[in-house]
Formats: C-alpha cells, structure tokens, sequence
C-alpha cells in the first residue's frame, strides 16, 4: 500500500519509514502540511502528524476531509483528550501516541485498511481473531463457540468489526443503532455494551477509549 | 486599625470643635455683659449726680420723678439711701441679703460697678451701687437693679446657634477622617487579601491603582512580584511539559527503531541482548506520560484554585456520575485484572443521586490509575469500587486486600517519585497517586489513603456537593 508520512521531525520519519517498508508498504514522506495537501492523491493512506511547522496538523486534516475520503492515521506526541477527540471527530480513522509500538503501528495500518477495502466491497463474512461473524445468517461465534446475541447486540458487534480495529465513536455506534447520534439513549448504550461484553466471555474484546468511543482488539492480551 | 485611626482623628475633631465653641461663647458673653454694664453703669452715675443736686438743694421730688421713670422705662428697681431718707422705686425689695450688703459696701465708698459674666441661665437680676456725695463726704448711696433676662435671652440663642453649628461641624470633620481612613486603609486591605490569595493559590488578580502614592507604588511592586512569581511557576510547569513533549519525538523513534531490530534480530543470540533495551525503552514511555498527566494536573489544579479564588459561582459545573464512571473504569480494567488473577468487585450499588461536580473524564482518569494501582500492588487479591453518599459529600472508594502500606508511608504515597521500598521490584514511576492526588484537589475533592484491616490499602476520593 502507498503511505503518505507527513512528519517534521527526521529521526521520526526514517523511523516510520524503515518501520512501514518492513510490512512491504511503500511510502513517501513530506515535511510540511501545504505538501501534504498537494500530495495526498497518490497515497492510499496517510501518516499524519499534528506538530507541523507551516500550519497545525488538524486544519491539515479539515481541509484534506474536504476533498478525499482516504484513510488518515493521527500519529502524534499529543495526548491530551481534547486533541484526541477533537482528530477523530474531524474525520481521522484512528488516533496514535508517541511513542508506539511497532507492532501495534503496523496492526492499526491494516486494521484502517482492512476497514475501507471492506467499505468497497462488502462482504458477509467478518473475522477479526477469534470471532466470526455471519452477517447474512445474523450470527457471531467466538472460537467455534455461537454467541447467542440480542438483534441490538449483534448490530453492536458487527459494527465494531467492521471498524476493524479503529474507534468507533459513541455518537457513529449511536447513529448506526438508533439513528441517532445524540439520543438520549447513551445509558442503555451501555447496558447493551455490558451484555455483549458479558456473552464474548473474555474482558478485553471491547475497549474503552476514554471520552471517545470504542475499539474492538481482535486479540486481547 | 481602622478604629485606631478613626478614633485618634474623632478625638481631636472634637478638641478642636469644643475649643472653637468655648471661645465664641465666652466671647459673645463677654461682650453681652460689658455692653449691659456700660449702659447701666451710666445710668448709676446720672442718679448718682442727680442725688447730689438733690441732696445739694435738699430737694428729693426731681430724683424721685427720675427715678420713678427710669423703672417705668426699665421694669429694673432702683433705692437711693441718704442719712436721714430712703427713696424708692420698682420692685427691688430693699430686705434682700445683697441689697444689704451693697448698701453697706456703698456705705464705705466701696462702689459695685461691674456685672458679673452672664450665664445663659441662673438668677436674670444683678446690682449696681456706688456712693454720691461731694468730695469730702458721702451723703447716700445709690442701688440699681440690673435686669439680665434679656441679655441672658440672646446669650441663649447664641448658645444654641453655637451648639448646632459644633454638632454640624464635628459630624463633618468626623466624615471626613472616615473618607480618609478608608483612603488610605482600602489599598492596604485589598493588599493584604491579595498577598493571602497569592499564598494559597499561586494566582493573583490585578491590584487598582489607588490610595495615597506610597500604597499605590507598594500595589505596584506587589503586582509586579506576583507575575513574576505566576510566571515562574509557569514556566516551570511548561518546561516540564514542554520537555516531556520534545522528547516523545526522539522516544517515538528509538522504539520504533529498536522494534525494527528485534524483527530483523528474530534468532540468534542478538534478540536475547535487546530484551534490556525494550524494558528501559517501556520505563522511558512510562516515565514520559507520567510527568506530561502530572504536568497536566499540576495545571489543572492551579486552574481549579484560580476559579475558587474568584468564587465558587463561577466554576463550569461539569457534573459526573462516580457509579457510572466506576463501572466503566472496572470493565476498562478487567483485561488486567484477569491477567495477574485479581478479582475486581463492584461493591453495594449507592442508594439515590451520586452526582458531584467534577470533569468526568478526569474522574475516570483517577479511578483508572487507582484501580491500576491496586491491580498491580494487590496482584491476585480482590480490588473493591464502592460509591457511597455520606452528609454533604461523595466518597469513591477503590479498596485492596494486598500488602498495603504502612502508617508512617502513607503520607509520603503522594509525593512525586515516591515508592515504597518494599515494592522496588514492581515497575512503577511513583507518579500515579500523585497524578490522582492533583486532579482529585483541581476538582475540589481530596484523596485519602488509609489501612484496611487486617492489610490491604482503601484510596478514597471524596468529593463534597
């Protein structure tokens, strides 16, 4: 896949570079958020960082939502919630902190990538570790276990597969259960979570990303 | 101060005043009594001559017909004594004790000319006498009554003028030292607020520039040294998070970097030697988010002093609801939990609203570091959140059955870097409970650690509502 790295500092960038080629991935880097506008075109997914020198990550994220729906991965040393929730409510797929792990880098790639070949053509199977999901048949197994799963329940975990990996926000899971992002349904949001979580059996399938939303880990520690 | 100052000034306001009020009252008496004694002092001196005619050409009719008119004229009583006759007129009874004596004292050519000083009230008559005769003999003596009620009448009116015009004046000049007390005391007032401000909350508003000149160049310093000190503080505060920043830059790559290497190191000897690198390199991360979430909190909690020193009306009442949030924080926490085979316990559900005013997400940031605490330092025991309600306040308990600690070091838990000795051997920053401990106080809560019986540690943030 061609990655497009907008990052200002060097060390970061060859880092990031020699990290996404170890996964077969190509990838250009560019140094500030103006070349990252020109340049978007050519790359599937973009690496984007907020600290820029010539304007700040995020009205570089605004503008490039304006004209693509390509992938876009914050990858910042900022990590107060604000940012992080005001990144993603501007259209990021997924928000990382400096410093990350490899592996973990290299997971959220695929999983944001897995997420929009999905969106292309789709599929009634979903698999994400042990779980698999049969979207045709309204069924859900974990390890060859069935999952008996209320209609809401299975809406609930089937979204968050499909996001493969990346945020679903509390107001998207809300959109796409209710039809409605700000309902007041917020408290049996949770209910519905608590009992999904319950049947999966194993604490960790369903994380929590504080004042954000929720991301399902296909294998939890 | 305020009343010493006052009351040093009223005091001499009102010396000033009552001296003011005894001069012009002595002096208006002093003039009403010298104008009565030259006019009745003439007087005494026309029947004094016209006695001697008399006496001269031993006819008494003219005298008497003088006489006669000046008490018509004057309702005033007048007796002239000779050797051999009294004459009479008006009502001056010639038995009264004073009359006597003036007659004797006359007698021996003692004459009585002078009025004594008036007094606003008191006896209206007074006497005049004095002797008449040639130069070598005295013949008679002569007495006249002095009506004083007039005179004593005017004299009260000037004292009465005298009187509202002090009260007046003293009421003013009595204003007058409160205007300037208070000129001088205000700035030194809001001075002393504002210095006591400063030590408990590092903040300090804008002094007004008024008051005498010295207060105002002293509020000038004091302003000045304040942001001096607010500056500092800041500066310190962004140094350190600042630097926590930069460094993620560098930390971000080295892992990455180091990641890379233990892919391509996959066998041979070398991945045993780069285990090391990526412990110290968690150490690092660790360490790093530690000091940037104190930094925050730190900030935060000078934020929350600022507010409550302007006034507790104006905090953005964020409110949280502790139950639901300690939920949360559990299921968040299950992962880890299951992993060391710690038994996370939701304790009895609260009874009625549990709401307190406090940022939810930093709530939830408190109870995730507590819980991860306990996780770590209570490895296989059983963790129990409870939410309870108590007179005016909310108590979010996060409870162990670990190791606890001991009395003398749960104190010093919240000091930054601190670790207990005995727990060396677990990875740790010693940042966690001093990260909860300012955010908890930034929110107007507190945190509390205490023992549990027979061992474990119970943290305990307590929110009052």
């Amino acid at each position: 896949m061609d990655l497009l790295i907008v990052e200002d500092d060097d060390a970061v960038a060859s880092a990031l570079l020699a990290a996404v080629s170890s996964a077969g991935h190509k990838a250009e880097r560019v140094f500030r958020g103006s070349d990252a506008l020109l340049q978007h075109r050519k790359a599937a997914m973009i690496l984007l960082d907020l600290g820029l020198p010539d304007m700040d990550g995020l009205e570089v994220l605004r503008k490039l939502r304006q004209v693509t729906l390509n992938p876009v991965i914050i990858l910042t040393a900022r990590d107060d919630e604000r940012s992080v929730i005001r990144g993603l409510r501007l259209g990021a797929d997924d928000y990382l902190i400096k410093p990350v792990k490899l592996n973990e880098l290299l997971a959220r790639i695929e999983a944001v990538a897995r997420r929009m070949g999905r969106a292309a053509a789709p599929s009634s199977e979903l698999t994400a570790g042990d779980v698999t999901i049969s979207l045709d048949h309204r069924t859900a197994e974990v390890a060859g276990r069935a999952l008996s799963l209320t209609p809401t329940e299975f809406e609930l975990l089937a979204l968050l597969v499909k996001h493969g990996g990346s945020i679903a926000t509390r107001e998207q899971i809300m959109d796409a259960l209710w039809g409605d992002a700000f309902a007041a349904a917020s408290r049996s949001l949770d209910v519905h979570l608590t009992g999904l979580r319950a049947k999966l059996g194993r604490p960790g399938y369903i994380v929590n990303v504080r004042g954000v939303g929720y991301r399902f880990e296909a294998n939890p520690p | 101060m305020r009343v010493r100052v006052l009351g040093v000034l009223g005091i001499l306001s009102l010396l000033l005043v009552l001296g003011l009020a005894y001069s012009l009252l002595s002096a208006g008496s002093r003039e009403l009594t010298q104008e009565l004694q030259i006019n009745r002092v003439a007087s005494l001196n026309r029947l004094a001559q016209v006695a001697t005619e008399a006496a001269a050409s031993n006819d008494w009719t003219v005298l008497q017909t003088e006489m006669d008119s000046y008490s018509n004229l004057y309702g005033e009583g007048i007796l002239v004594h000779t050797q051999d006759r009294a004459l009479a007129s008006g009502a001056l009874d010639p038995n009264r004790a004073d009359v006597k004596d003036a007659f004797f004292n006359a007698s021996l050519n003692l004459s009585l000319t002078s009025v004594e000083p008036l007094w606003p009230f008191g006896p209206s008559s007074r006497l005049v006498s004095r002797s008449f005769g040639s130069a070598n003999q005295v013949l008679g003596e002569v007495v006249l009554e002095v009506n004083t009620a007039a005179a004593q009448a005017k004299l009260r009116t000037l004292w009465l003028l005298v009187i509202v015009a002090a009260v007046i004046l003293e009421a003013g000049l009595l204003l007058l030292a409160a205007r300037v007390t208070g000129w001088v005391l205000r700035p030194i007032h809001r001075l002393n607020s504002a210095v006591l401000e400063l030590e408990a909350t590092g903040f300090m508003q804008q002094l007004p520039q008024d008051g005498p000149p010295e207060l105002r160049e002293l509020s000038r310093s004091l302003t000045t040294m304040a942001a001096a000190v607010q500056e500092s503080l800041d500066q310190q505060r962004q140094l350190i998070a600042d630097t926590s920043h930069q460094l993620r830059n560098p930390v971000a790559a080295l892992r990455l970097r180091a990641d890379l290497l233990q892919l391509q190191l996959s066998d041979g000897p070398g991945r045993e030697g780069i285990q090391p690198v990526l412990a110290e390199l968690d150490r690092v991360e660790g360490l790093l988010d530690g000091v940037l979430t104190l930094a925050t909190a730190e900030n935060r909690l000078s934020e929350g002093q600022a507010r409550q020193a302007v006034g507790p009306s104006s905090s953005a009442g964020a409110r949280a609801n502790p139950a639901l949030i300690a939920q949360e924080e559990l299921e968040r926490a299950g992962a880890a939990a299951a992993l060391n085979g710690t038994t996370l316990v939701w304790g009895p559900e609260p009874a009625g609203d549990v709401d307190l005013d406090c940022n939810p997400l930093e709530l939830a940031q408190m109870v995730g570091e507590l819980l991860g605490n306990a996780i770590k330092y209570a490895a296989g025991g059983t963790v129990e959140v409870s939410v309870a309600a108590g007179p005016g306040e909310v108590r979010l308990d996060v409870s162990d059955d670990g190791p606890g600690l001991p009395a003398e070091q749960l104190a010093s838990a919240v000091a930054r870097f601190w670790r207990a000795p005995q727990h060396r051997g677990i990875a740790g920053t010693g940042l966690g409970m001093t990260i909860v401990d300012r955010l908890a106080r930034a929110n107007g809560g507190e945190l509390v650690l205490a023992a549990v019986h027979p061992h474990g540690l119970r943290a305990r943030l307590v929110f009052p509502r």
